[in-house]
């Protein structure tokens, strides 16, 4: 709003709901209130034991001022940080449909890899969101004609031929909860964070990995990656390569280039690539030795 | 009263301090402009550097990021409050040791500060009454006044648009009072007008 890329008539403010609960589902996971506040999260005992991925994630993302007021609901509908997004005298296809992208022929070395189009190449700037899309994490919604459930990696779209949306929600819908089904083998989870400098600053590449060994062969995983598309990136083919399959270095950076072989990076961001491939295959093979 | 104004009621330092306020007052704004309240600085206003944080209900925030209508209700403590009798509070004290070097000598050469105060009063006119005005040396550009100034249709300056505020007290209210160009403060919907 600061920047006049928002101009709202009116704000209605929702950060006294009372959606500030977390609470045991019947079925052994997490039901996490939308107004729950980034570090209320990040330390909870139960997201730190069961979902490390995910108080990592949060504690990769902003400043300590900002996460004592961030909500969970409103983390995951940031904005994109695209700086001609945020610029209202540059032409962006987010911001104003059909005004074209500034970003293709110029300042891109942060924007996206994979899935992007010729309309748009933003990322999503949130760490948190990558962190629950590793695990299953669904988003329950309240709306004028009732609620539904929607699976965190089907909320934010792909740019395609309109990337003024960045979710599948309808007008006025409004995030009341995010749940966390159980995922054991969570307890061996990891966020990992590329940046240009040590904190406070949005990722270029980011990992959530979790990993089950049995024995020395991968009985399941799950990976998201941040920072290289226009939502949480859940890297399926990766995870599809790796199941049943050896769990060794060698097993990793194939699956890793599996993953990457479908990026389209753009001049001034390829390096985001081999970056993205050799972080998840460093994450993983991390994430091993320590089982061992 | 004009839909882009409001009340607001904020516990600040212990004393409950109401304002009425345009609805794009951040809190910084509110202690700086209304309140006299200094010692929150605007560095960046996007959230960014931190000089404006202040404890809200006992945690830190960036006061700049936080509407002054929004923190109604809460208990503000600003680095004013930490003082008792003039002096750091003891609490205070157990974490800040106090020493006092003048503003204007903290970016200045190490060797410099021992001299502290012996240039003051050699000079008269502008600079010293400059002195005299505390929030002289700090001089705030263009998005305070913007606030106050703004008029639609006004492009002098980058500033955020009048808008009205409503706070929903349950989640059903907030989707039934929703409508066609509102957006959600702290939740956020990328709907389409």
């Amino acid at each position: 709003m600061k920047l006049e890329v928002e101009t709202p008539r009116r704000l209605i403010d929702i950060t006294r709901l009372g959606l500030t609960g977390i609470e045991e589902t019947t079925s052994g996971g997490l039901r996490i209130g939308a107004g729950a506040s980034n570090s209320a999260l990040a330390a909870d005992r139960r997201v730190r034991e069961r979902y490390p991925v995910l108080a990592e994630a949060l504690l990769a993302g902003a400043s300590g001022q900002l996460r004592n007021r961030a909500s969970f609901g409103g983390n995951l509908l940031q904005r994109t940080r695209c700086r001609y997004f945020q610029d209202v005298g540059k032409p962006c296809n987010k911001r104003t449909p059909g005004q074209g992208c500034s970003a293709r022929e110029g300042e891109h070395r942060n924007l996206a890899i994979l899935g992007h189009s010729p309309a748009c190449v933003a990322t999503h700037p949130s760490d948190m969101a990558v962190g629950l899309a590793a695990l299953d994490a669904v988003v329950h919604t309240r709306a004028p004609g009732g609620g539904r459930a929607i699976p965190l990696v089907e909320l934010h779209r792909l740019p395609g031929d309109d990337p003024s949306q960045d979710t599948i929600l309808r007008p006025g819908e409004l995030i009341e909860a995010i749940e966390l089904p159980p995922l054991p083998f969570a307890v061996r989870s990891r966020y990992r964070k590329v940046r240009d400098r040590a904190s406070f600053a949005f990722a270029l590449v980011s990992v959530a990995a979790a990993l089950d060994l049995d024995g020395d062969r991968v009985r399941d995983v799950r990976i998201a990656l941040g920072g290289v598309a226009h939502k949480p990136w859940r890297a399926t083919v990766a995870e599809e390569a790796l199941r049943g399959g050896p769990a060794s270095a060698d097993a990793f950076a194939a699956a890793a280039e599996a993953e990457l072989a479908a990026a389209r990076p753009l001049p001034d961001n390829a390096y985001k690539v081999a970056l993205a491939r050799n972080v998840l295959a460093r994450t993983l093979t991390d994430l091993a030795e320590e089982a061992r | 009263m004009d839909p882009a104004l409001a009340e607001t009621v904020i516990t600040i330092n212990g004393e409950e301090r109401r304002a009425t306020v345009d609805a794009r007052t951040t809190v910084l704004d509110l202690l700086r402009e209304q309140l006299g309240l200094t010692g929150v600085k605007k560095g960046c206003d996007h959230g960014q550097c931190g000089a404006c944080t202040a404890l809200l209900d006992g945690r830190r925030v960036n006061t700049c990021l936080l509407l002054a209508v929004s923190a109604s209700g809460g208990e503000l403590v600003t680095i004013e409050g930490l003082a008792q009798d003039g002096a750091l509070a003891p609490a205070a004290a157990g974490v800040h040791r106090p020493r006092r070097v003048p503003v204007r000598l903290l970016h200045a050469r190490a060797d410099l500060l021992g001299r502290g105060d012996a240039r003051r009063g050699r000079r008269g006119g502008r600079r010293a009454d400059r002195r005299r005005d505390p929030r002289a040396h700090e001089r705030q550009h263009l998005p305070l006044r913007a606030v106050r100034e703004h008029r639609p249709g006004d492009r002098g300056g980058r500033t955020v648009k009048p808008f009205a505020y409503e706070r929903a007290t349950d989640p059903d209210g907030a989707v039934a009072t929703y409508a066609d160009g509102d957006r959600y403060l702290a939740g956020g919907t990328t709907s389409s007008t």
